[in-house]
């Protein structure tokens, strides 16, 4: 099988939804200027600027437009170049794509998809955010925020084929990365976590970019003979968590990594499902790695502390088997 | 004519005065009527049955703006399309949707027009393209216009006619809408239904501009003001818009005068203005004004009138009793399809019942 980028691997997801007429992408900067990430990189020259509309800087008209767009028949595609600047659009995604469908007795569907990014790089407080919990706590939305390559190109035609309104979480530092994924189109179903990693001495619950620190982790304790059994949820709601469970009633203990603040986050949600449906499997609290709980500054010998890294979930693993 | 403004804003608007060419032919204008005195009565109706707490939640009534709205819809064709706000009765009623399933979802019952789901601020139709009501305020001009850009994208002719009230021009989501609607040269009808009141804070308290048309000025909108209370000037200046917006040649935005003779809702007790202000604006109610102008025109006559007025009474009372007769949504409604149009199972269940 092929090895592509995470920034291949969605751009040929988006070319082969492209195939569909009523599919076109509305963002800022995805056209002229090139696209933040590469992403849509030479898509307003292939598709046109019909179908590759450059919007304003106007992150509610954006994703507003879109749900229109799609509640008459488009299949819209808004890109909000970066997840900070979504809360401008929360009115939109909250009040109307989550609400249309069941506030109206099921007449109009909202099938549009707003793909966006998480992401840290000295870029300081306003713009190294993850809303994560945000958009997974609104019935009506879906939300999937895949991990490798080959589930970034199958999620993203799901998620476009979709007829509910589906949030695609990305992150900046993932673009580059490699992974398996065949040339062929796919789709991998939206609501369905994956066993990332087998081991049986303990379950790491994840997703996104940190399913791969949580991989790194997992070589370096192998080394001590740690077992690590990684789950990888794929998507935030509807959250499957049957991996994860059944899991942890092999291992009885766990660690749960999420990228985002610990109070209220999506960790909270993780763990306390692990609570109620494995409380008689538990032998040791379960542990959460997150963001420190503070603005992310912009040194970078702070912001290093704010992240989560491979050590720390390292640690977070050893304290929970201790 | 109406006041149009689509270069400068510094000409002020003079009062509209009535504009009838070669107009609807009497049916028609007998059924325009009909319209408003149909909405005028259903809406008495609603306050009554909210206050005997049949109705629940808020209840924005449309009275005293029946002119606007009537004369509005008139201009538009089957396959255009509506969106409006929380005071959406009006509307809905002048597109032709059925006040039966438009009471039995003000009572909460599944054969509501929103399945009981909605209420009295989300009536909607998309058989009729009515897209519904919304109620946060200016947000739905968005949507409005993201349906115009479908049509534009999908090649048809169909114009969007988007309503909302003078207290929904001040926020972010007006400006990105209007701006939108004009860098694309999309087919969208703004109608800002200016009754004085954002809720209850007056027009001069709220907005640094207070003719409203002259926002549209910033993004060299088409614009125009006009006497929302004169049915038939309404409809002209609406057809002129839509026509407008259908060539291709853009947005328009309109402002139509009007007044709630009303409360913002049921329960306003309207602290904010005067009853002498209130009596003056009923004096200019625009369906007596309408009926005493088909009699005198020699249209109708006033047994006529009274007639279809009658007929509305019996109309009205049937709805009440088909809404009490309907059933209600039922629990499995919560559990099973109603938020997701393809629900995904997960286990165990998000409620772990």
């Amino acid at each position: 099988m092929p090895v592509i980028t995470v920034r291949e691997a969605l751009r040929q997801a988006l070319h082969d939804v492209m195939q569909d007429e009523r599919v076109f992408i509305i963002g800022e900067d995805i056209g002229h200027y090139g696209s933040t990430y590469g992403v849509t990189a030479g898509f307003l020259e292939q598709y046109g600027p019909e179908r590759i509309r450059d919007a304003p800087i106007a992150e509610a008209g954006i994703v507003g437009l879109a749900i229109g767009a799609a509640m008459a028949g488009m299949r819209p595609i808004a890109e909000i170049m970066s997840v900070n600047f979504s809360l401008l659009a929360f009115d939109m995604l909250f009040n109307h794509a989550a609400k249309i469908y069941s506030m109206f007795g099921g007449q109009m569907t909202v099938p549009m998809v707003l793909r966006t990014t998480n992401g840290w790089t000295q870029l300081s407080a306003t713009h190294s955010q993850s809303f994560d919990a945000y958009f997974a706590h609104m019935p009506g939305l879906k939300v999937v925020a895949p991990a490798t390559p080959y589930d970034m190109k199958g999620l993203l035609k799901a998620a476009v084929e979709d007829p509910d309104p589906v949030v695609f979480i990305e992150h900046t530092l993932m673009y580059t990365m490699k992974g398996e994924a065949p040339d062929e189109s796919y789709t991998v179903p939206i609501g369905k976590a994956r066993l990332a990693r087998e081991g049986r001495h303990i379950t790491v619950v994840t997703y996104s970019r940190m399913v791969h620190l949580s991989q790194q982790a997992a070589d370096i304790l192998a080394r001590d003979g740690i077992e690590v059994d990684i789950i990888d949820l794929r998507t935030l709601r509807p959250l499957d968590m049957s991996l994860a469970i059944e899991s942890f009633k092999k291992t009885n203990r766990a660690v749960v990594v999420t990228e985002d603040w610990q109070s209220f986050g999506t960790s909270a949600e993780i763990a306390a499902r692990l609570y109620e449906y494995g409380f008689d499997y538990l032998d040791a609290p379960i542990t959460r790695v997150n963001f420190k709980e503070v603005p992310m500054p912009y040194s970078k010998n702070l912001e290093l502390q704010t992240v989560i890294t491979v050590d720390r979930i390292v640690q977070a693993i050893r304290h929970a088997l201790a | 004519m109406a006041q149009q403004d689509n270069r400068s804003n510094d000409v002020a608007a003079p009062a509209p005065t009535l504009v009838h060419g070669a107009g609807p032919d009497a049916a028609t204008l007998v059924d325009y009527y009909r319209q408003m005195v149909l909405i005028r009565r259903f809406e008495e109706k609603c306050q009554e049955m909210y206050t005997r707490a049949r109705i629940g939640g808020f209840l924005h009534l449309y009275i005293g703006e029946e002119a606007t709205g009537v004369g509005a819809i008139a201009a538009l064709r089957p396959e255009d399309h509506i969106f409006t706000h929380y005071r959406d009765h009006g509307h809905a009623i002048a597109r032709g949707l059925d006040i039966n399933v438009l009471m039995a979802e003000l009572f909460g019952k599944v054969t509501g027009c929103s399945k009981g789901l909605g209420g009295s601020m989300h009536f909607a139709d998309a058989s009729k393209n009515f897209w519904g009501g919304y109620a946060i305020v200016g947000s739905h001009l968005l949507l409005a216009v993201g349906v115009a850009l479908a049509m534009k994208m999908q090649k048809k002719d169909s114009v969007v006619m988007v309503f909302f009230g003078d207290g929904a021009t001040n926020g972010g989501e007006f400006y990105e809408a209007l701006n939108f609607a004009q860098l694309w040269k999309l087919p969208v009808v703004f109608v800002c239904e200016n009754n004085l009141y954002a809720m209850g804070t007056p027009l001069e308290v709220h907005s640094a501009v207070t003719e409203i048309y002259r926002k549209a000025c910033a993004f060299g909108m088409t614009a125009e003001r006009v006497d929302g209370n004169d049915l038939l000037t309404m409809r002209e200046v609406s057809l002129r818009a839509v026509e407008h917006a259908r060539s291709g040649r853009g947005p328009v935005l309109l402002e139509a005068m009007t007044y709630r003779f009303r409360g913002h809702s049921a329960q306003d007790t309207q602290k904010y203005r005067t009853r002498e202000d209130v009596e003056r604006h009923r004096s200019a109610d625009p369906i007596e004004r309408f009926r005493t102008w088909l009699i005198n025109e020699g249209i109708a006559s006033a047994q006529q009138l009274r007639a279809i007025s009658d007929a509305i009474d019996d109309q009205v009372e049937a709805s009440v009793r088909f809404a009490e007769d309907s059933p209600e949504p039922g629990y499995e409604w919560i559990m099973q399809a109603g938020v997701y149009a393809a629900p995904i199972a997960v286990d165990p269940p998000i409620h772990g019942e």
